[in-house]
């Protein structure tokens, strides 16, 4: 069931397009700081282009932004609604098959594709980065040197903490995958959760509250670089996913098991 | 032993709004035979069969399939094929991909189908490797029967399969129906359309308005048939030779032939005084649309 639904999404140009636009930035950034080097700290690193371990930080942050919430959404967001939009939702369920089984081969692949895309900016940061920049240690804004091991190690940690902090908005766009028909819609929803939790995030009336917003501690990982976040905040990132996570996938499996499929 | 196909009982549909898609329907579906449910637009059918594979969940009542209650994912399912509103497939991927995807996707072996037949009986020949996305309406219907074959199943479930269709692939579909209930397989065929159900049913479920209105086989369901459709080599002389005939109620033109209210009389009565009349008789078929047929059983209760 995993394997049908994962050949299912590898043949869709939709899913190079999303992977591909994530894997675009690094190389752009790369592109851009060639030819022109900036002088001086750039995007919070001491020197960009001393080395090459340094694009795929930079691209992490910028991505984890807005890109990668997009993408993710896109993901999850057409797991359910995108088969109803076919009409095969109906052809789905007529198998002896559980809607259960159904559902959750559906996130394994939706997550999965959402991991595989955030894998993708630091692999390709690293590749594109390092041809451009060599292979050096970096020199954080404290000055502190980082050797190249030591670097990759950080960056990998990051990666899967980036990762996991984007299950809120995968979890919110694959339950209203279950619910409407409409693919767009569903989409739309996790990208808006994306961007409407950064913008009440950044009220400053609203501080007091900040912390219960799913992307909070969405930049928690850059203390592993810069002077910025702490571990302590990294594992309230991790934490605060969870019960975005349960109390989305409860609704998305309650939901779909009860639905009158009629598409 | 043979366990009944299909018992459907009591079984109930409302939806939000206070209607009742389908109202306290109680039905038996016997095996081998192709059983038509008929009805117009509206009337409950598809929600019915949506019902029987455990796509829609029924307010009330139940159904069995070969004697095991139906819910989502049940396992009986593996003996149903099913084409419900239309065929439903991945458009990037071809005929063929998709036949053995959705098999997949059932977590059975593919030995246990038969991709290149059921292709066969969709007749796409060289298009079954091309995207689904370039293939015309009747294709794409051929493909959804020939999906609810792919498991050589003990149940058919087809929801208006002839639906677009050509007259001629609407014969090829009613060949394949067939020769499916002369394996053994038992169908049950939905549609709006008497002309459908007489040329290739057994028996017949009359729905109207969520409520099962007739049910018996197809020969007595058009006995209470009124209105029939006659199609003679000579209009003019058929029109006299039937308004001298007894009992038969009006006789006005229609097409290249004639609409008859039958009355009381038979159609083989009718045939005969045409015939003795030496009008060339080309087809005498009960009114083709359900609306007529309904007045006419309507009328006779």
């Amino acid at each position: 069931m995993i394997a049908v639904e994962a050949r299912k999404q590898a043949l869709r140009l939709r899913t190079y397009i999303g992977l591909g636009l994530v894997a675009l930035i690094p190389i752009i950034f790369t592109a851009s700081f060639k030819a022109n080097p900036p002088k001086g700290h750039a995007l919070g690193l001491f020197d960009l282009t001393a080395s090459g371990l340094n694009i795929p930080i930079a691209a992490l942050a910028a991505e984890s932004a807005f890109l990668l919430i997009v993408v993710v959404s896109l993901f999850a967001g057409e797991t359910i609604s995108g088969e109803a939009n076919w009409g095969t939702l109906s052809y789905l369920l007529v198998r002896p098959v559980s809607r259960n089984r159904v559902l959750g081969s559906k996130l394994v692949v939706a997550a999965g594709l959402a991991l595989l895309a955030t894998l993708v900016v630091p692999v390709v940061g690293l590749a594109v980065g390092t041809l451009a920049f060599g292979w050096h240690p970096i020199t954080t804004p404290s000055l502190t040197i980082v050797s190249q091991g030591s670097a990759l190690g950080r960056l990998a940690l990051s990666t899967l903490y980036v990762a996991w902090s984007q299950a809120a908005y995968l979890s919110f766009a694959f339950m209203l995958s279950t619910m409407t028909d409409s693919a767009f819609a569903a989409v739309a929803g996790g990208v808006g959760l994306g961007v409407v939790s950064q913008i009440l995030n950044n009220i400053s009336a609203l501080n007091g509250t900040s912390y219960i917003y799913p992307t909070h501690y969405l930049d928690a990982w850059q203390h592993l670089f810069f002077q910025q976040g702490s571990s302590t905040e990294m594992l309230r990132g991790v934490v605060l996913q969870l019960p975005y996570v349960l109390v989305f996938l409860g609704i998305a499996w309650w939901w779909f098991n009860r639905k009158d499929v009629l598409s | 032993m043979t366990t009944t196909p299909i018992v459907i009982d009591d079984l109930t549909k409302r939806y939000d709004s206070d209607v009742l898609a389908v109202d306290h329907l109680t039905l038996s579906i016997g095996g081998g035979s192709v059983f038509g449910l008929l009805g117009p637009n509206g009337a409950g059918k598809t929600t019915t069969m949506r019902m029987l594979v455990g796509l829609i969940h029924p307010s009330s009542g139940g159904v069995r399939i070969f004697g095991e209650p139906v819910k989502p994912g049940a396992a009986v399912l593996r003996r149903v094929g099913v084409l419900v509103e239309g065929p439903g497939f991945v458009p990037h991927l071809s005929g063929r991909e998709n036949l053995e995807l959705f098999w997949k996707a059932g977590g059975e072996p593919m030995s246990d189908s038969n991709v290149d037949r059921a292709l066969e009986i969709a007749d796409l020949g060289d298009a079954a490797n091309r995207k689904y996305k370039t293939y015309s309406h009747g294709m794409r219907q051929r493909l959804g029967l020939a999906q609810a074959l792919l498991g050589k199943p003990d149940l058919l479930i087809l929801d208006e399969p002839t639906d677009g269709l050509d007259p001629q692939q609407m014969r090829q579909t009613r060949g394949v129906l067939r020769s499916a209930a002369a394996s053994g397989t038992t169908v049950l065929v939905s549609s709006h359309l008497l002309s459908e159900v007489e040329q290739v049913c057994d028996h017949v479920a009359v729905m109207d308005k969520g409520r099962l209105v007739a049910t018996g086989a197809v020969s007595e369901l058009l006995g209470a048939t009124t209105a029939v459709y006659v199609e003679v080599d000579d209009v003019g002389l058929a029109t006299q030779v039937l308004n001298a005939l007894g009992g038969v109620g009006s006789v006005a033109p229609e097409g290249r032939g004639l609409s008859v209210d039958l009355g009381g009389v038979e159609r083989k009565e009718i045939t005969a005084a045409l015939v003795r009349a030496g009008v060339g008789v080309e087809t005498i078929t009960a009114r083709h649309h359900l609306e007529d047929a309904f007045i006419g059983l309507l009328e006779h209760q």
